[in-house]
């Protein structure tokens, strides 16, 4: 009974290596055959082994080197590869061998690409032909849609199509069982969440979007991020003691990884919205302090790094691993980068073909172990790269969000000083009374919103509904 | 007689009173004044420094600055230069007691100038 027992894994195992081993064969005879239009065929062999970075150039070489694609099959394949290594090993490809295929992930993908180059019109002809609610890629490729109209002002539209999105991701996740995808599709569906918010900014619906904004999860992965246009939407609908409120958030210590030099001229905006000269000038001091001095040596060391996106994938990596830099604001950049979402998926994708290292050593084939370690070694490096690359991105984009802060930070000065210059001309009291600085007296709130004071600790649950009881000094 | 007497006492105690009150009020706006320029200055010039090219708008910016500041300063040396009993008044160098207004007003109109030159469509 023992040793019946054990024999059932040893048998599902041997059996999954004699179809794993049949499955490399068949692949290897299609690859000796050099019959490059029978390539989607041994990449559908090489999947069933779970050999997916690995069969990335072949299929790249088929799309490369193929008139047309007009196989449902090959669409199939195509659907399966992306779905496991990303889209981006794909995006790399120009858009003119892309649309070979009409697979739903290769028009996603060039959708993609067009909505980056602002050609809406042509994002959404690829993405006309109707993808099924049960292809992975209906959530991202509804968010596309989605952002599209929203960014095009069709709020209508970018409405119904993220409401859609969210009811589909939701399907996607009750089936998903890999931890990645999960989080990915976790994220996709927050996304379309606060869309609909977004397209409501967009449009200037500024209470709508408050509202809507709500409907996003505290315990979301991208709150924390949307937080911060919630403070924006509250700015424009004049709550600036609101504003305030979700701002001072940021300082609670769980959001230390968070990287966004805006959130200090968004506060140093609202102080001067309510004339509160003073603070404003402390705020944008106060950034002058904390920036001035590392940023120039931030900036000299993501130049000094040139493009080796070797380099820049193990600065994050490193980071991860616990290493700290001399330079407080990089690191606060690197913690922003390694909880980026586009940044686990690209690593997630990466792990996963580092996985394959292993499964190839079952390859008894010595010349075909020979030839898919060779892909794999590319597809590794370029996903390697990709992942430099977008670090790279992320880090000047930074830098430059840096700069534009910076001034901002001024023309708020200037502007402050100025209207004290005002006051100073006409004819205004120069003594300045007792400043009662929060009062509840001063307090918006909703039957919804309850008061408490706070006593210096952030709590989880507290976090995001701050105000300020301030009192503008405006005259 | 005396009556009118203690009231004119009285009035002129009230009038010096507030011309006093007035003037400290005066110092006290040109003195907050000038350090709010000084200030402005400053920003200008790091903002300049900052977008790494002389902006025609922020040069301008910069001249209208030292305009100010000179008009300021030319009040506080006019009120200087009139202090001075009037037999010593003859004796003063007019263009050192102007001095420092003059330094802001010169630098002013180079600064105007310069962005008109640099930038010919602003």
């Amino acid at each position: 009974m023992k040793k019946s027992f054990f024999s059932i894994p040893l048998l599902l195992s041997l059996s999954f290596g004699m179809n794993a081993q049949a499955s490399v064969q068949g692949a290897w005879k299609i690859y000796q055959s050099g019959d490059k239009s029978r390539y989607p065929q041994m990449v559908s062999e090489l999947i069933q082994d779970k050999m997916y970075f690995s069969s990335i150039p072949f299929i790249k070489e088929y799309l490369a080197t193929t008139n047309k694609v007009n196989d449902a099959v090959v669409d199939k394949v195509l659907d399966q590869l992306i779905t496991e290594v990303g889209v981006k090993q794909f995006e790399l490809l120009p858009s003119n061998i892309l649309e070979k295929s009409s697979a739903p992930s290769i028009r996603y993908i060039l959708a993609r690409k067009a909505f980056r180059q602002a050609k809406y019109d042509l994002a959404l002809k690829y993405l006309d032909k109707p993808i099924e609610e049960w292809n992975p890629v209906k959530p991202y490729a509804l968010l596309l849609e989605g952002s599209i109209y929203s960014v095009s002002k069709k709020e209508e539209q970018a409405t119904r199509v993220f409401k859609e999105c969210v009811d589909v991701a939701e399907d996607h996740i009750k089936k998903e069982k890999n931890p990645d995808r999960l989080r990915q599709l976790k994220i996709s569906r927050d996304y379309c969440v606060v869309g609909i918010p977004r397209s409501q900014f967009a449009i200037q619906k500024f209470s709508d979007a408050y509202s809507t904004y709500l409907d996003l999860e505290k315990s979301s992965y991208i709150w924390p991020e949307i937080l911060f246009e919630e403070a924006w939407n509250s700015f424009y609908l004049k709550d600036y003691n609101r504003t305030l409120g979700k701002l001072v958030t940021y300082k609670a210590p769980v959001f230390n990884y968070i990287f966004n030099p805006e959130i200090e001229v968004l506060k140093a905006l609202s102080y001067m919205e309510m004339c509160l000269w003073d603070d404003s000038k402390n705020t944008v001091e106060a950034f002058y302090t904390k920036y001035e001095k590392d940023n120039d040596s931030y900036k000299k060391f993501i130049d000094s790094l040139g493009k080796d996106y070797k380099q820049y994938y193990g600065l994050v990596k490193e980071h991860t691993e616990g290493k700290l830099r001399n330079n407080p604001i990089l690191n606060t950049a690197l913690a922003s980068v390694s909880r980026d979402p586009a940044y686990l998926e690209l690593y997630s994708s990466f792990n996963s073909g580092r996985d394959e290292i292993e499964r190839m050593k079952s390859v008894s084939n010595d010349r075909m172990r020979a030839v898919l370690n060779e892909n794999l070694r590319e597809s590794l490096n370029t996903q390697r790269n990709l992942i430099g690359s977008y670090v790279r991105g992320q880090l000047q984009l930074y830098a430059a969000q840096i700069v534009k802060a910076f001034e901002d930070m001024s023309y708020i000065k200037l502007e402050v000083l100025s209207k004290r210059k005002t006051e100073l001309y006409e004819d205004m009291s120069l003594t300045k009374g007792s400043r009662a600085r929060g009062d509840i007296a001063h307090l918006k709130r909703t039957d919804k919103q309850y008061f408490w004071t706070f006593n210096g600790e952030f709590w989880a649950d507290e976090l995001g509904d701050y105000v300020f009881s301030l009192k503008s000094e405006c005259k | 007689m005396k009556r009118k007497l203690t009231f004119l006492l009285c009035l002129g105690f009230i009038f010096t009173t507030s011309v006093e009150t007035a003037k400290a009020d005066v110092e006290q706006r040109r003195t907050e004044l000038l350090k709010v320029l000084d200030e402005e200055l400053r920003e200008v010039t790091r903002l300049n420094k900052q977008i790494g090219s002389q902006r025609p708008d922020l040069m301008l910016r910069m001249a209208q600055v030292l305009l100010e500041k000179g008009r300021l300063l030319k009040d506080l040396e006019n009120q200087k230069y009139l202090e001075i009993p009037a037999a010593e008044r003859d004796k003063v160098n007019k263009e050192d007691a102007f001095k420092e207004s003059r330094r802001y007003f010169d630098q002013a109109q180079k600064n105007s100038s310069c962005s008109f030159e640099k930038s010919t469509s602003f």
